[in-house]
């Protein structure tokens, strides 16, 4: 019962760090988005101590990430047409842009460690 | 109700697949929110369900994504000690990697000659939906086009970046995750952060990094990027 409610509590805390996030990117025309500052303001959070009994929960949100992916890669359909007139173009620009993205940036953890 | 039915429906699909590809022992490229997101569209497609009943039917979920970005730094403060110690190698990985990304899809888009309005949807391409709807509105460009891109890239990372860089010797937490979260944002964290939380938190701070800088940067050269 505790624990159910101390879960409900984090999460809402979560909820509440993000629209705190939107609100600070509405009021000062940050170029980031609101989620972004939530998670900031979180971390400065769980600096100072405090709202450490919300990192069970965050870890359990977190994991349902992928979940929450789902639709909006579900809606990629509603592009269908333009994104089949691309066709094997479009799917080379992907691939080839993902592999050089991935190897630079890993190359560049490698090999400026240390 | 029916949203939350259906939004609690997908969730359990998620975790029974996840638990699916685990008990066969599937390689890492299988991404469960790909095998997920096929099995659900060719459900709707089945039913002939339309796509905006669909995205109206999963605003629960919509709605989690902001908190579950924001619950993220869970992972990035339980290993904020290794993270620091990384701090240059990661800052410079995030700016190279992020640099690159930009350029090679502009590079690329123009190279394959893939017309303006995939060009200009491109640009965004490597950073999470959230901050590409951010920039995409603020430079006027296709939003939901961009949006899915960011999406689709971020399937691609996922999917092709763990087996690569573990070929090419580059697979240890914090070089895979760094490249997760900057090459592939969200999905590619997701990917690499349920076999190994320190990966997630790299990517994490990638994904975030990325983001930031694209959102800072893409904006005052849009008219060259996307011209």
């Amino acid at each position: 019962m505790r624990r159910t409610a101390g879960f409900i509590a984090s999460i809402v805390l979560l909820f509440l760090l993000a629209r705190i996030g939107d609100a600070a990117v509405a009021a000062f025309a940050l170029p980031v988005p609101g989620a972004g500052v939530g998670l900031a303001a979180y971390l400065v959070l769980l600096a100072t101590g405090l709202g450490e009994g919300s990192i069970p929960a965050a870890r359990g949100l977190a994991g349902l990430l992928g979940a929450l992916i789902v639709p909006p890669l579900v809606g990629v359909a509603t592009f269908a047409p333009v994104l089949a007139a691309g066709g094997w173009r479009l799917a080379a620009a992907l691939v080839a842009g993902v592999v050089v993205t991935g190897v630079v940036t890993a190359a560049t953890v490698r090999f400026t460690a240390r | 109700m029916s949203a939350l039915v259906a939004s609690a429906g997908i969730v359990a699909a998620y975790l029974a697949v996840v638990r699916m590809i685990r008990w066969l022992a599937l390689p890492a490229a299988v991404s469960p929110v790909l095998v997920t997101a096929l099995g659900i569209g060719a459900l709707l497609a089945a039913t002939g369900t339309p796509l905006a009943r669909f995205a109206a039917m999963t605003m629960p979920l919509h709605l989690l994504l902001a908190p579950a970005i924001v619950a993220l730094g869970a992972g990035v403060h339980a290993n904020r000690a290794t993270l620091r110690r990384a701090g240059r190698p990661l800052a410079l990985a995030v700016t190279a990697g992020t640099a690159s990304g930009v350029a090679s899809a502009v590079l690329l888009a123009r190279a394959l000659g893939l017309g303006p309005l995939l060009t200009a949807a491109t640009v965004t391409r490597t950073v999470s939906t959230p901050f590409a709807v951010l920039v995409q509105t603020r430079v006027g460009g296709p939003v939901s086009l961009a949006a899915s891109l960011a999406v689709a890239t971020g399937v691609v990372g996922a999917v092709l970046l763990p087996p690569l860089l573990k070929a090419l010797r580059l697979g240890d937490a914090a070089t895979l995750g760094t490249a997760a979260g900057v090459a592939a944002h969200l999905v590619g964290t997701d990917a690499v952060g349920r076999r190994d939380p320190l990966a997630a938190a790299f990517a994490g701070a990638g994904l975030v990094g990325a983001g930031i800088l694209v959102a800072l940067v893409v904006p005052p050269l849009w008219p060259w990027l996307a011209g």
